[in-house]
């Protein structure tokens, strides 16, 4: 029953198109009655009932051969050569683990949720599915965690007690990244990566006392993944997530400007970064 | 609580916040001194005041000469501050604090039964008192 509906509505559309050639300008005074003539010939759809000459294109849920199909909506091809990505500002990142294996030294402590304003990659993909690029990103927060730092930080903001409390992350490597269907509009990807890391934490009371360490290290995996959505063949955009795994090595400390402490970490330990946001994809 | 009393209440908090900001005062570090005086001479060699850190992490590290080769190092962190040194055969083995104990005034001699610190003995050829104290004066310069 139901595709006999559907047999008569594609039948009478055909009738309708066939039958409504540019009668527009005959038409003008009332275009409405204009449109609801065509129906008129709807009794001529009775022989639908013997479906053969107009049922059998009847399949065809395809669009009639009048309308097109619109080429903007095609993805664009799949590409080699330069892309590149940037995070406009929609990107936060969590510590996890241990900064070291000193007690209470945890990622947490020392720094607060990232947020990452400046995430950039720069490369090319070499095969239609593999990009292999550098990339660079800064995150800042506040301080972490740590109940002293917190409670020095959180002392009073008044003109006497002008507390500052911030922490700054960087990351900086090389990377790949895999898509499943690079030719598609939109195509699942994986990543990994590697390089260096950079951690620093900073109290300050305007001017009267000012504490940074900074500790750096190295960045073993940077695994990631997300969804490719390629809008046109020069833009597009990527929800996606990153963990990033590595390790404190060297630590320095200045008060007042001053270096009072550079060297490596004894108690070593790994620690990660949960990364979750938006980016934009030149050249997807 | 009428209106009229919270109203009273409201501007003598306002009016007092100011003494209040009066009575504030920056968050000091605390710090600590070594010092370390000849025992035959009486003579003081090393006499330093250093940053007891805040930060989680954060690490000082000083280096002094105390006579001919003999040196002293002393390492702060916010769980401990330590002495070491080198130089001689005969020195002791590091010293180490609770760096927690010099958020109060203390005076902390090395191979002394003070500061909670473990009994030790010197070695005889040490001919020196060695002493850590807290609420030093940090120099411009250090």
């Amino acid at each position: 029953m139901r595709w006999r509906w559907i047999v008569l509505t594609s039948s009478l559309c055909r009738v309708a198109l066939a039958q409504s050639p540019p009668a527009a300008p005959p038409a003008p005074p009332q275009p409405a009655t204009a449109q609801v003539q065509p129906p008129a010939p709807a009794p001529a759809p009775a022989p639908q009932t013997t479906p053969p000459p107009l049922a059998a294109p009847a399949p065809q849920l395809t669009p009639p051969p009048a309308a097109p199909p619109e080429p903007g909506r095609k993805p664009p091809p799949a590409r080699t050569g330069f892309q590149m990505y940037v995070t406009p500002v929609a990107t936060v990142s969590f510590p996890m683990g241990d900064a070291s294996d000193a007690k209470g030294d945890q990622l947490a402590a020392r720094y607060s949720w990232q947020w990452v304003p400046l995430d950039v990659g720069l490369g090319a993909k070499v095969l239609d599915p593999l990009y292999i690029g550098a990339y660079l990103d800064l995150g800042v927060g506040w301080e972490g965690s740590d109940s002293k730092t917190e409670g020095r930080c959180e002392a009073g903001d008044g003109v006497e007690d002008d507390m500052s409390c911030s922490s700054v992350t960087l990351h900086a490597g090389f990377e790949a990244q895999y898509s499943f269907s690079p030719a598609k509009s939109m195509s699942g990807w994986v990543g990994y990566g590697a390089g260096i890391n950079m951690g620093s934490q900073s109290i300050s009371d305007a001017g009267r006392y000012s504490e940074t360490t900074t500790a750096s290290g190295i960045d073993y995996a940077r695994v990631s993944g997300g969804l490719s959505l390629r809008l046109s063949k020069g833009f597009g955009l990527s929800p996606f997530g990153m963990v990033t795994i590595g390790e404190y090595l060297h630590t320095r400390t200045q008060i007042h400007n001053i270096t009072k402490f550079s060297g490596a970490i004894d108690d070593k330990a790994l620690h990660a970064w949960l990364t979750l946001g938006l980016r934009v994809v030149i050249f997807p | 609580m009428s209106t009229k009393t919270a109203f009273s209440c409201l501007l003598l908090a306002l009016s007092a916040s100011p003494l209040g900001c009066l009575d504030q005062q920056y968050v000091s570090p605390d710090t600590v001194s070594l010092s370390i005086t000849n025992k035959d001479t009486g003579i003081e060699l090393v006499n330093r005041c250093n940053y007891i850190p805040i930060l989680l992490g954060s690490e000082v590290k000083a280096r002094y000469v105390v006579e001919d080769d003999i040196k002293a190092t002393i390492t702060i962190n916010r769980e401990k501050v330590i002495v070491s040194y080198e130089g001689s055969d005969e020195l002791p083995e590091p010293w180490a604090l609770s760096s927690k104990l010099f958020e109060e005034e203390v005076s902390c001699t090395q191979g002394q039964d003070d500061c909670n610190q473990d009994p030790v003995t010197l070695p005889d050829g040490f001919n020196y008192f060695v002493v850590l104290k807290s609420r030093c004066k940090i120099d411009v310069d250090e």
